[in-house]
């Protein structure tokens, strides 16, 4: 049984108005224990829309989302533990920051499932642990942090929650290279920690081919491709039909057969680049 | 001798620490460059290295601890000038949210001539002429909450351009943009430059950006480390990395490829330039 899966999922925005919208149309998908998924697809794709059906924010207007098999509408009960058990971290969460003390925001999450000021403390460290924050920054107020460490503060108040899914809506969205790696880095380190899921959503198709192990596209509000990195990325032209922007490593390639050469074009990382070049040097006899 | 349009002249700058808090670092440390007019100047480096405030120290938003900077010749410290200053240097920030007053797209490109006490129907004109110029005269009477991140973004620079500056500073107005509104705007900014000859200070994290830039600063701990062409710069790669930024996915390629023996040409920037050189090596170019 799949930790999360969606029924045919669907969502109309503004039924029996005018401005009537399917947002999302029939959405299968289904996540396991230990997963990295990359959600792609531009905006309005229905991406935020299915992330937010996920921990029960909208409930569906057709179709049905399984929690460890169980439908999370089924109760009262069950929605409100679906919230603990699916984290959702927004886009540029540390505008949602608003407690005396980074220790106290971080706690907000824990508190609210009702556990023991013993256990809280302990869920405190543990989650500033993984994203690399001091007793120091614990101590400040968050508005006293940099924009980078807010970023940190906001994702530890979910992951100290340790949900079974945590969820990422552009989770690196603004920062610069080097803290885009080191967050991505301490996404993965809580992952292989907990052995909880985790989705990413994201616009760099060079981040998920870096980061995830299972990738969703959505497109007009329905999965236009899903499967492992490879799988997903060797689909080129479909990437590209639908306004992605491909992968910087695969734009070469196409480059290359746009100008006659004969090179496969399902290649997004620096090393299956290196490969496949360093094939053809030889095969077209350069000499070293 | 060709008068240079910006110029900084040994200007340091630190923020004001808290009461009974010791003094803060130097935020721009000792930094000289110069502008010329008509340029398209990319601006890299990590959060807090200074970026940001070089672009408030330009149009007098903030003024330098020591050091001189000249607008069109004007000492940006002298309040006298602080008034045509900021009409010669307009500044965009990050969040398109943050800048937008109006809730019809061309009253909020009004705003600034409005406030520069130009007369109606001149207004009139610099609107449709800013819209015009940022692809965005279609959508004069749309609400700008209802559009895209890269529309608002190209409404809050049209706001900018209708007050006819002669230079535009950037500060990541790409950053919280998908790759489509990021291309959007970046196509805009490239517009103004290339067929309106403005003068262009664009702050990003993005270095396929900084690439496409007649010359990219690097901005490292308040210093200046780096100022060349974007071959230039992005040749310096384990530089570039030290701190804490990365070479287009092109010109990494073609570094790991020489390493192994392949005789690759140098400074490579784009796909473009890789599947050239690739053609060329096998002779079929």
């Amino acid at each position: 049984m799949a930790l999360l899966e969606t029924k045919d999922l669907t969502y109309v925005y503004g039924e029996g108005t005018p401005f009537r919208a399917v947002a999302l149309d029939n959405v299968n998908i289904t996540i396991e224990k230990g997963d990295m998924v990359g959600l792609i697809g531009h905006t309005g794709s229905g991406k935020s829309t299915l992330l937010q059906h996920l921990n029960g924010l909208l409930s569906p207007s057709k179709g049905q989302i399984l929690l460890n098999g169980e439908d999370i509408h089924k109760s009262k009960e069950t929605l409100r533990a679906t919230r603990f058990r699916v984290g959702l971290c927004f886009q540029y969460p540390e505008y949602q920051l608003f407690e005396s003390t980074s220790y106290k925001d971080i706690a907000f999450g824990p508190k609210n499932m009702g556990l023991t000021e013993q256990e809280i403390n302990l869920r405190v460290q543990k989650a500033a642990e993984f994203v690399g924050l001091t007793k120091a920054h614990l101590a400040k107020s968050p508005f006293d942090l940099s924009g980078g460490e807010k970023r940190r503060v906001a994702i530890a108040g979910v992951m100290a929650m340790e949900p079974e899914i945590l969820i990422l809506d552009e989770p690196t969205a603004g920062l610069d290279p080097k803290g885009r790696d080191t967050i991505s880095a301490m996404i993965e380190n809580y992952r292989q920690n907990t052995g909880n899921a985790v989705i990413i959503a994201s616009h760099s198709m060079d981040d998920v081919a870096e980061n995830a192990n299972k990738v969703i596209v959505m497109n007009g509000g329905k999965v236009a491709l899903s499967g492992t990195v490879d799988e997903v990325y060797k689909e080129v032209d479909t990437l590209l039909s639908i306004g992605l922007d491909v992968p910087q490593i695969t734009e070469i390639f196409l480059k290359l057969r746009e100008k006659g050469l004969d090179v496969k074009t399902d290649i997004y990382s620096l090393a299956g680049a290196e490969e496949e070049l360093l094939r053809l040097f030889k095969e077209r006899g350069v000499r070293r | 001798m060709e008068q240079n349009f910006l110029e900084f002249d040994h200007v340091s700058y630190r923020y004001e620490s808290e009461e009974g808090e010791p003094q803060l670092p130097l935020a721009v440390n000792d930094v000289s460059l110069s502008v010329k007019k008509g340029e398209f100047i990319a601006v890299l480096g990590h959060n807090g290295s200074g970026k940001s405030t070089l672009a408030k120290l330009s149009n007098s938003v903030f003024l330098p601890e020591s050091g001189k900077i000249y607008v069109n010749g004007m000492d940006t410290s002298d309040e006298n000038y602080a008034y045509d200053i900021r009409k010669t240097v307009g500044v965009v920030f990050q969040n398109p949210d943050n800048q937008i007053v109006a809730s019809i797209v061309e009253e909020d490109v009004a705003f600034g001539p409005e406030n520069l006490g130009v007369p109606a129907k001149e207004i009139r004109e610099r609107v449709d002429y800013a819209l015009k110029a940022c692809g965005m005269y279609e959508y004069r009477k749309r609400e700008p909450h209802k559009l895209s991140g890269g529309q608002k973004q190209r409404v809050a620079i049209a706001g900018i351009i209708a007050m006819l500056p002669e230079c535009i500073v950037l500060d990541e107005p790409t950053a919280m943009l998908d790759p489509k509104g990021r291309k959007e705007v970046f196509e805009t900014v490239q517009h103004l430059n290339q067929e309106l000859g403005m003068t262009v200070l664009f702050i990003t994290h993005f270095m396929e950006e900084a690439a496409k830039a007649d010359r990219v600063l690097v901005m490292d701990g308040g210093k200046l480390l780096l100022d060349g062409t974007p071959r230039e710069v992005f040749a310096q790669d384990k530089l570039l990395k030290s701190v804490g930024l990365d070479v287009p996915r092109a010109a990494e390629l073609a570094r790991g490829l020489k390493k192994k023996g392949i005789p690759l040409k140098e400074d490579i920037l784009n796909a473009e330039e890789f599947a050239d050189a690739v053609l060329e090596l096998l002779g079929e170019k």
